[in-house]
């Protein structure tokens, strides 16, 4: 039955590509669009993260409630060295940050500015902090200078090349007392930071606070969303949960999570719109393909052969025109998905300038998860296993003397 | 009295009072009009009349492709109508040979596996089959064409396959509704002699239908169908 089934495929080369083409059509619409939804929401997810922080944050419990210097956490290098290196680690951005009061001498009044301490180098990856530079040039490892935003110097009146005074607690006990050179102006997206907030280097900040390897907080990025607990549960290993708080992207950016719920909601929709709109076609090919073959199984059950026996093999050749439909989805799928992972889609309008004036969108990726790919594999393929009940019930309710009338026997046959 | 003739031996078809009526709109169409007719073991018979006249609907309730409104279709003193439809489609398998006008053979198969498709439905084995299917190919012969398909060969070829391949199963009777209507001339006699050279020589009983005066002519016995009823049954001695 199983080489009937075979080579009936082959009898009519048309027909099964015609049935293979409608099941592809199926899978490779419903995976790039899944692709593209989980690229969609993980890019989103990754902006928000690039605001708030990273994928994994760490900082000592006493900090996270008083977030006053003396609470900062000191840290080895090694042991910084060790969370750079765990699998699936993008990137592990350290920060010293605190608050200052800053002057100049052209003027009398001073003003309370945020300070942040980074690594010139590991925060790259995060594109929201600076977008730009407007003058100057980003820090290099050692620089002492500050970078601030633009809406700073216009309420400071200074500009690169200016030398700012600044005061502030450093840690356990000391002052942090200096002047610091504004070495840069940058376009800052955001708009609390652009107004409160300067830059400098991680190596400068430890130094003017007088706190040698100590951090206020790290960031971690990972490579994939899909491994942060994996990664959160090796730093719990390393770091004790009495001292330290870990939190994960999840509790960080709960408050956007309804929103995601919303537009996974709409992505759902959608997706069910595709399926019906995919099956129906399926299904439309393979109830021509059953009626056209009236008389064939007329005749067949005619001379003897039993109903099952004839749905059995018409059930295999569904199969394996099924199979192969969702394979060839597959493979060709495949680089198209991972193309799109690298090279954005880009897309134009207003609302995608907006996105991009805040950093937070650089293009439409898809998501290269192969979860989706064998869940919509399973998903078209059952598809059709419920459509080829069609072919099975109409082989059971067939009248075989009607099936064998000229009436609308079709001759292509002969 | 139908115990009796039953169980004759040579009985092979009987039917008693058998009526087929169809809803053609609102008026009914009697396509089968209370026949009652027997065939015995050995018959070369021909179902005759005009388009229209009842032959496929006969041959269609003999074969049990189609249930009739009244009456009972005897096979081997067998009601057939009193079987499942599954019990009837191995009914078939095992007792009636089907020669078709259209369509008779498996496209994808060739002529050697067509003739011995039946024959795996009934479970024979391998053997049994290519032994079988080399005699068939002799009788009616097409020995060189064993591996051929269905789409390379004329009309009456096919047709003639479709016999060999009705007669793989060793049914008791072979029904061929119009087996010559697709055939010119020349084929059409080619096709009426093996089916001749078989009712002969190996005692085939034949039932088909026709409309050609030139097959009519072959057979022993003609029924002649008006609207349903037999309006003549001859028997032929040549
Ligand atoms: N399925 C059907 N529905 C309605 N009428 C039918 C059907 N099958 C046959 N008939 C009618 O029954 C009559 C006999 O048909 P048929 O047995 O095909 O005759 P023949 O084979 O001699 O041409 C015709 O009038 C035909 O129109
Ligand atoms: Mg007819």
């Amino acid at each position: 039955m199983m080489k009937l089934a075979w080579l009936n495929l082959h009898r009519n080369p048309s027909r099964a590509l015609l049935t293979i083409f409608s099941v592809f059509i199926a899978a490779f619409f419903s995976i790039l669009f899944g692709s593209t939804k989980n690229g969609i929401l993980n890019s989103s997810i990754d902006s928000i993260l690039k605001l708030s922080g990273g994928h994994i944050e760490i900082r000592s419990k006493s900090y996270s409630k008083t977030r006053s210097i003396d609470d900062i956490m000191y840290l080895d290098s090694a042991t910084l060295d060790s969370i750079s290196m765990l699998p699936y680690v993008k990137s592990v951005l350290p920060v010293l940050q605190s608050y200052l009061l800053i002057s100049h001498s052209s003027s009398p009044s001073t003003k309370a500015v945020a300070i942040i301490g980074i690594d010139p180098e590991a925060e790259k990856d995060r594109i929201l902090t600076v977008s730009e530079m407007v003058e100057g040039e980003w820090f290099s490892k050692c620089d002492k200078g500050v970078i601030l935003g633009e809406n700073m110097r216009e309420q400071l009146g200074l500009g690169v090349g200016d030398t700012l005074a600044v005061m502030g607690m450093g840690y356990h006990g000391s002052s942090a007392v200096g002047l610091i050179p504004i070495q840069g102006i940058a376009r800052i997206p955001v708009s609390t930071v652009d107004k409160s907030t300067i830059f400098i280097t991680l190596s400068a900040a430890q130094e003017l606070f007088q706190a040698d390897d100590c951090y206020s907080e790290i960031y971690i990025m990972s490579e994939r969303l899909d491994k942060v607990d994996l990664i959160k549960s090796q730093i719990q290993n390393k770091f004790s949960s009495e001292e330290y708080e870990i939190r994960d992207w999840k509790s960080i950016i709960e408050e956007y999570l309804f929103y995601f719920r919303f537009a996974d909601a709409i992505g759902f929709i959608i997706m069910l719109f595709l399926y019906i709109l995919v099956g129906s076609n399926i299904l439309g090919t393979i109830i021509m393909m059953t009626k056209e073959r009236k008389l064939e199984f007329s005749v067949l059950i005619s001379i003897g052969m039993s109903r099952n026996k004839l749905s059995k093999s018409l059930f295999y050749e569904l199969i394996i025109v099924a199979l192969l439909g969702v394979i060839l989805a597959v493979i060709i799928t495949l680089p198209i998905v991972h193309y799109f992972t690298i090279h954005p889609i880009p897309l134009y309008g207003e609302a995608v300038a907006t996105l991009k004036q805040f950093s937070i969108y650089s293009g439409l990726y898809m998501s290269l998860d192969f979860t989706l790919f064998i869940k919509q594999f399973l998903i078209v393929l059952g598809i059709c296993l419920v459509f080829a009940t069609y072919p099975i019930a109409f082989i059971q309710h067939l009248k075989v003397d009607e099936g064998l009338s000229k009436r609308d026997a079709n001759e292509d046959n002969l | 009295m139908n115990e009796l003739i039953d169980n004759d031996k040579s009985i092979i078809v009987r039917t008693e009072n058998l009526s087929k009526s169809f809803l053609d709109g609102k008026s009914v169409i009697k396509a089968t009009d209370r026949v009652n007719l027997t065939i015995t073991s050995g018959e070369f018979t021909a179902v005759v009349g005009p388009s229209g006249s009842g032959k496929t609907t006969l041959l269609n309730l003999i074969g049990g492709l189609t249930s009739p409104t009244s009456g009972k279709v005897f096979v081997k003193g067998k009601d057939i109508n009193q079987l499942t439809d599954k019990e009837l489609v191995n009914f078939r398998l095992h007792n009636i040979g089907f020669v078709f006008q259209l369509l008779n053979l498996i496209p994808v198969l060739t002529v050697e596996e067509n003739i011995g498709f039946v024959m795996e439905l009934q479970g024979a084995d391998k053997e049994q089959r290519i032994e079988r299917t080399a005699e068939l190919l002799e009788v009616i012969g097409m020995r060189d064409r064993a591996h051929s398909r269905p789409s390379s060969l004329s009309g009456g070829q096919k047709q003639r396959v479709a016999v060999a391949r009705a007669l793989a199963s060793k049914p008791l009777f072979i029904l061929a509704d119009e087996p010559t209507a697709n055939l010119d001339t020349e084929a059409a006699e080619t096709l009426l002699n093996t089916m001749l050279l078989l009712n002969e020589k190996e005692k085939i009983t034949f039932l088909f239908s026709t409309h050609d005066p030139r097959v009519m002519n072959k057979a022993r016995r003609l029924i002649t169908l008006e609207d349903g009823r037999i309006t003549k049954d001859e028997t032929y001695v040549r």
